[in-house]
């Protein structure tokens, strides 16, 4: 028992430690700056020098949401169908509700042209 | 199975009021009729709920709609009824208000599960529902690069308190071998039980940006527009705090060292708070500031650990949501420089009296509804002995005065040549929504020696 | 008795109507306005002849509605003189600002709020109700001031509200220890419970810091002459005359009454601060240029005489506190006038600038010679019988160190005569040479005031009548300990 605590306190000091050392070490190494941090765009410490050469098409992300409600929707299903003989019509109602929210979710996204690649 | 499932028809409302919102906009020119509809949808789930029975636990026991989560119900659909009110007048800025306005009611129907939830499952997956789409509303002007940089800056420091509370919450689970909030029992748990009262605290007090893990609130509101965070600041807010102090009230008992850090958290909120308010010269981090400040009045009566601090700790938050909400309204309208109020008496004299009235309960001077609020969770924390903290707290808002009354003084005897604000289109329903504000100070100020017995508070 | 409630209700529906009004014509608000403040002067009057003004102390005449929250009224022989004080002098102040032209209908509204305010602070017989009052009172003194105020008037309303605002912060951390450890907040029950008090000693001086900063006592003073010589007549007048008495009341209401005890060691501090201030505010007034900061800094002498009596302890002592607080509360306000009167005039209130005003004002002058008279406390004026007493009173206490107070007392004589000396007497000076003097719509006030001066020096037993059983009550209290 005692020594779960000793390894719980173990984390903690390399935890500490850790966060230490990243905080000087930057202190120590990085480039200061005089610019008001209000000003900047980003704050990691790196100044953008130019616009990035290659523009990555990020539009896949929305078929990527898109897929995964409706994963997640499946593995409800699989738990709810094992169950629905025995539930009757309470869930039945219950899953329509469900389903409904997911599709009126999905007409929101063809609404908005989500759906085609551009 | 179906009985108490009435019970959610405020919330089931508030739902369809966002779908209302969402979907009645595709009608040609319905935008703002929708948002309209929506805002019907929420006064009439707050109108339920206030005028509703209370009830015992319902679905297996992982909710209870009490007297508690009837009043905190009612000031969130409340609130929002009011928000979206404004914005089906006034717009949001440089957007289309459905997607706003639908978000805001999806949080706030998680808000108001999230204020009955007697069960740490329910609990965060709630918590999640009533913050998730202040994300996006953070990040609303989507051609406003540094806000949005801001509001991806708020989304992760967000998620990394809910990971923390997570985080917490699976070691209460471990202890106690219960998700009912009534089953956690920390007795003798030791370090281990510390360790999960820290790590769930932690993360619930950044959650509800209270010191420690406040900055971040800060950084990240600062350049978002004042309308969101009228929203944000307040209705999910307000939720949080509910359940943050339903699950201290259930774990107090079992866990002595509780007070002390919710006492410490509380102190720091207040200091923290008000120092930084005291120089700013954005209102939206002036009023973010005071709100940690105003968490830490709250947190003061928490860490009595009892009923009545309870009570008062609920009462206050929606106390202070109220006045908050009319203040960052009046922001979006007139600007977030101070400078930007200047002579707003002279402008707009119905307006600026209102926000008078807002700063003072903000303040705490009788007979609003701020002062009420003080003066419970004074009396909680003084029931508990905690003397200290209620000179802290009496101290702080002395500091607080000061820099409410900036406002006021650039309102009323601003010079003359500072006024840059254009005259600012009429609108009714914005109009209507901050009378209600104004109103709503008033009421739960002259109401709260009720409210705060329907609320289970008894002192003496 | 839905009289009482009419005291609060009158001046608060009358400052409704006032901004109502106002729309319409800025002469419809004035005329609102003063209607206002006659009609509560007259449900006083109706009152007093209902006999209300023979109150015991902490019994009296009460109002209680349990549909409305802490909403207790009383009127007892403490509270007595000083509403009919407030009733007067809140005429005295819509007629001081008749001539007010920048948007007159709100600053009538917040006269009318303030005398409603105060009004409900003298009447509340509920601790919080009394401090909602309490409170209420500083927002349309803030904005008096802060509006219509002069040229520093926005530093002056920031730092009256910061000093009487703290002050209240640390009365109401008293008021609640009270309240929570009594479990009462009903004033009377809280004074017959009082024996349930775990640290009354810290309780008494909480709540008697935020009266000694109203009052306001020696080194908590500060506030006052910057208030009194920003604030615009009407506000001045209400300052000195009600808003400084609340603290003396807050002190024989609330804070001995709850903690008799404490008055063993609070007894001598009273009278050294009494004695400091006395001392204090008369010296610093000697050197004053400023005709109107000469008022204020009176003031502070004169609520010293008010602190000495009270530490004497005794019936006569607190009788005196009481004279000198109602005495105070016309003369001050009779001053202010007057220089407020002579400002609109001339645009200045150097002393230097003027002289022999007797010739070119002969009515101005002869009324603020009548002014510092009942100032230095001239008997067969309200202001002597109060310091009388209240000297007599200390020496009986405290004996011999009691003699500074009569120090103080020279010193008025020299400051007061020198007023009118420097502004009354000698040859006129050329620039005023054309001044208008006081017509009638100037006089009404004044004459006002000055009549009530004459009767309280010569009948001071109009106030003693009402209070009597107050004060005998207070003293015993005070006399029992604990």
């Amino acid at each position: 028992m005692t020594q779960d605590y000793v390894a719980l306190g173990v984390l903690i000091v390399a935890g500490i430690a850790f966060f230490a050392f990243a905080v000087i070490a930057s202190d120590m190494l990085g480039r200061r700056r005089s610019a008001s941090a209000e000003q900047i765009l980003t704050e990691d410490g790196t100044q953008p020098i130019a616009e990035p050469p290659v523009r990555f098409r990020v539009g896949y992300f929305v078929y990527a949401l898109m897929l995964l409600v409706f994963d997640v929707g499946v593995v409800f299903l699989y738990l709810w169908a094992v169950v629905f003989h025995r539930m009757g019509a309470f869930v039945l109602i219950q899953m329509v509700v469900f389903a409904g929210v997911l599709v009126s979710g999905l007409v929101y996204a063809w609404k908005e042209g989500a759906l085609e690649w551009r | 199975m179906l009985s108490g499932y009435w019970h959610f028809t405020p919330e089931v409302l508030v739902v369809c009021g966002a779908f209302a919102a969402l979907f009645g906009g595709y009608l040609p020119g319905k935008d703002r009729g929708a948002a309209y509809a929506a805002a019907g949808a929420a006064a009439l789930a707050a109108a339920i709920v206030a005028f509703g029975g209370t009830g015992g636990p319902i679905v297996f026991g992982q909710l209870e709609p009490d007297s508690v989560a009837r009043y905190a119900r009612t000031g969130l659909a409340g609130l929002t009824a009011v928000w979206v009110l404004w914005v089906a007048g006034r717009g949001m800025p440089g957007e289309r208000r459905r997607e706003g306005v639908a978000l805001a009611l999806f949080a706030t129907a998680g808000g108001m599960l999230l204020s009955m939830a007697e069960d740490l499952i329910v609990m965060f997956v709630t918590l999640e529902l009533a913050t998730m789409p202040a994300y996006v509303l953070m990040g609303y002007r989507r051609k406003d690069v540094s806000g949005l940089k801001r509001a991806l800056d708020y989304f992760v420091d967000s998620i990394l308190a809910s990971v923390i509370v997570l985080y917490g919450l699976s070691f209460l689970y471990g202890i106690s071998g219960s998700t009912a909030f009534s089953g956690l029992e920390l007795e003798g748990s030791g370090m281990l039980g510390f360790v999960a009262v820290m790590l769930t605290l932690v993360g619930l007090f950044a959650k509800v940006s209270a010191a420690p893990l406040r900055h971040w609130t800060l950084d990240a509101n600062a350049k978002a527009a004042p309308v969101s965070l009228a929203f944000v600041s307040t209705v999910p807010r307000v939720a949080g705090i509910v359940v943050m102090s339903r699950l201290i009230l259930a774990i107090a008992a079992s866990a002595p060292a509780i007070g002390i850090l919710v006492g410490v958290a509380a102190a720091a909120s207040m200091i923290a708070g008000n120092c930084a308010a005291l120089s700013q010269g954005d209102l939206r981090r002036l009023l973010i500031c005071s709100g940690i400040a105003h968490l830490g009045y709250l947190m003061m009566a928490l860490a009595a650990g009892t009923e009545t601090g309870y009570g008062a700790a609920v009462f206050y938050a929606v106390a202070y949501a109220v006045p908050s909400m009319g203040v960052m309204l009046v922001v979006a309208e007139e600007g977030v420089a101070i400078g930007d109020f200047a002579r707003l008496a002279s402008r707009r004299p119905w307006v600026a009296w209102s926000m008078v009235l807002w700063l003072l309960s903000l303040i705490g001077i009788p007979p609003l509804a701020g002062f009420f609020g003080k003066l419970y969770l004074i009396g909680a924390a003084l029931q508990a002995e905690l003397m200290a903290l209620v000179l802290l707290a009496i101290l702080a808002t002395l500091l607080s005065a000061a820099y409410y009354f900036r406002i006021v003084r650039e309102m009323f005897f601003g010079d003359e040549d500072e006024q840059v604000g254009g005259a600012i289109e009429p609108s009714h329903a914005a109009t209507v929504a901050l009378a209600l504000c104004a109103v709503a100070t008033v009421a739960i100020g002259i109401g709260a020696p009720r409210l705060i017995a329907a609320l289970g508070v008894r002192f003496g | 008795m839905f009289a009482v409630e009419l005291l609060i209700l009158v001046p608060l529906v009358g400052a409704a109507l006032c901004v109502g009004v106002g729309r319409l014509s800025a002469r419809a608000s004035r005329l609102a306005s003063l209607g206002a403040t006659i009609a509560s002067a007259g449900v006083l009057a109706f009152l007093a002849a209902e006999g209300i003004f023979s109150g015991v102390a902490l019994e009296g005449w009460r109002v209680a509605r349990d549909t409305v929250p802490f909403w207790d009224l009383r009127i007892d022989g403490l509270s007595a003189p000083l509403l009919a004080l407030t009733a007067l002098t809140g005429l005295v102040a819509v007629l001081a600002s008749w001539g007010e032209h920048n948007r007159s209908s709100v600053h009538h509204a917040l006269l009318l709020g303030l005398q409603a305010s105060v009004t409900g602070v003298f009447l509340a017989a509920d601790v919080v109700l009394l401090y909602v009052f309490w409170e209420a009172v500083l927002i349309p003194m803030y904005f008096l001031i802060g509006i219509w105020g002069h040229e520093n008037r926005r530093h002056a309303a920031m730092k009256f509200f910061i000093y009487t605002f703290a002050g209240s912060a640390f009365m109401l951390v008293g008021i609640l220890m009270a309240v929570f450890g009594i479990g009462q907040t009903d004033i009377s029950m809280l004074v017959s419970g009082r024996t349930a008090l775990a640290q009354p000693s810290l309780v008494f001086w909480l709540i008697a810091i935020g009266m000694l900063v109203k009052l306001p006592a020696f080194p908590v003073h500060t506030w006052l002459p910057d208030a009194h010589v920003e604030a615009p007549t009407a506000g001045s007048i209400l300052l000195a005359g009600v808003l400084l008495k609340m603290g003396g009341y807050g002190l024989l209401r609330l804070a001995l009454p709850i903690s008799p005890g404490s008055f063993a060691h609070a007894g001598i501090v009273f009278a050294v601060l009494g004695i400091v201030g006395i001392i204090y505010g008369a010296a610093l007034a000697l050197v004053q240029s400023d005709l109107k900061r000469l008022v204020a800094l009176s003031s502070v002498s004169h609520m010293g005489f008010v602190l000495l009596a009270i530490s004497a302890g005794t019936e006569r002592g607190i009788a005196g506190a009481m004279l000198v607080m109602v005495s105070h509360g016309l003369v001050a306000p009779l001053l202010f006038l007057l220089v407020g009167q002579l400002y609109v005039r001339t645009h200045t209130r150097e002393i230097s600038r003027f002289a022999g005003l007797g010739v070119v004002t002969p009515r101005w002058g002869s009324a603020l010679t009548f002014g510092a008279l009942a100032s230095l406390g001239l008997p067969g004026l309200s202001g002597f019988p109060g310091e009388f007493l209240s000297v007599i009173e200390a020496f009986g206490a405290w004996s011999w160190p009691m003699i500074p107070a009569m120090i103080g007392v020279v010193i008025a004589a020299a400051y007061n005569l020198r007023a009118v000396r420097e502004v009354v007497h000698g040859p006129p000076a050329e620039e005023w040479r054309a001044l208008r003097d006081l017509d009638a719509g100037d006089l009404v006030p004044v004459m006002l005031l000055v009549a009530a001066i004459v009767v309280l020096g010569v009948c001071p037993a109009i106030v003693l009548n009402m209070s009597g059983d107050a004060f005998a009550t207070l003293a015993e209290l005070i006399a029992g300990g604990v």
